[in-house]
């Protein structure tokens, strides 16, 4: 038997289908692959990372799905690489995220994120915060029951339901000055 | 769906690049299990809002990243603890430098460009988080300045 929790106001959700996430692993040089994937032109849709000692030792990177097949041999191309025993690379595939704001007081959004898609008997696989919204990474096939599962938790305003997000892509090209 | 866009970049511009002293960086564990109910999650509702967090799930372990401002430490870490939460290392002090800029989060090459230019100028990263269109490095505070300088070889500020 669950609590009964008041739903905490929020202004919008919106769901985005169509990514993975990769996750190099320690050991790996995360910064190096960051390169390599912007000059293979893809887009790193989200991305948190943190070490306990120079660059990010721990680090996650969520990008559209078409990708991976050019992002996958590049994380793994220094598996064997390096000092010690770098992990392997992780990947998860298809993945869904979701993005919840306004963010609300305190921790409150992620405590009520995480309890509600537990309850529900999912998980999520990461999350983060921008100024004002929080993204989380689930599971693309857990998304139909995630969606009614985080309304028991959080209340969108009268006649709004959760929204379908396109992906977007920029191509950015640098013009010599003139 | 794509948008195609031009820019003239060098270098990248943005809405404005500066560092914010004076903030912690708290890393916390706990297992997965029996998150659904039972611990007084609502607590975190009492926890202070931060600059930005994040989390990842490993091996049915969380792993919860929290960058705050040192006055909001206690009632953070009383939160967490009654949560199960346990704060390992200690929290520590940072420098966060936050970047937003056009297209952010839609384009490629942004934390490639910050990354590279933090290792270039002798940086140790403690953290990125990059999400929606906030870019947030977080940094030792004796190498904020050190941060800014690299930043600025491979992002503009407006005029």
């Amino acid at each position: 038997m669950f609590h009964p929790v008041r739903r905490q106001a929020i202004a919008g959700l919106r769901y985005r289908q169509g990514l993975c996430l990769l996750r190099p692993g320690r050991g790996h040089d995360c910064a190096r692959l960051c390169q390599e994937l912007a000059e293979r032109r893809i887009n790193l849709v989200m991305a948190a990372g943190s070490g306990q000692a120079g660059l990010p030792g721990d680090m996650w990177l969520c990008l559209p799905e078409e990708h991976l097949g050019r992002a996958w041999p590049l994380a793994r191309e220094w598996e064997d690489g390096g000092e010690g025993q770098p992990e392997v690379p992780e990947v998860i595939a298809p993945v869904a995220l979701l993005t919840i704001y306004p963010l609300g007081p305190g921790l409150s959004l992620c405590g009520r994120v995480m309890v509600g898609l537990a309850r529900a008997g999912l998980t999520w696989l990461a999350w983060g915060s921008s100024l004002s919204a929080l993204v989380v990474a689930l599971r693309q096939e857990d998304l139909p029951r995630a969606l009614p599962a985080l309304q028991e938790m959080l209340e969108l305003p009268s006649g709004l339901a959760p929204s379908h997000q396109p992906g977007q892509t920029v191509s950015v090209t640098k013009r010599p000055r003139s | 769906m794509e948008t195609l866009a031009v820019y003239e970049e060098h270098p990248i511009g943005t809405y404005g690049l500066r560092v914010q002293e004076g903030f912690l960086w708290l890393a916390a564990q706990r297992p997965l299990a029996n998150w659904e109910d039972g611990p007084d999650w609502q607590a975190l509702e009492r926890a202070s809002c931060p600059v930005f967090c994040n989390a990842s799930l490993r091996e049915g372990r969380m792993s919860l990243n929290i960058c705050l401002a040192q006055a909001d430490l206690p009632p953070t870490l009383e939160a967490l603890r009654g949560l199960g939460f346990t704060p390992s290392p200690p929290a520590r002090p940072v420098s966060v430098i936050h970047l937003q800029g056009p297209h952010f989060g839609d384009r490629h090459g942004i934390a490639a460009a910050a990354l590279s230019s933090l290792a270039q100028a002798g940086v140790e990263l403690v953290a990125i988080n990059a999400v929606v269109h906030s870019l947030f490095l977080v940094v030792p505070p004796r190498q904020a300045q050190a941060a800014l300088l690299g930043l600025s070889q491979a992002f503009a500020t407006p005029k």
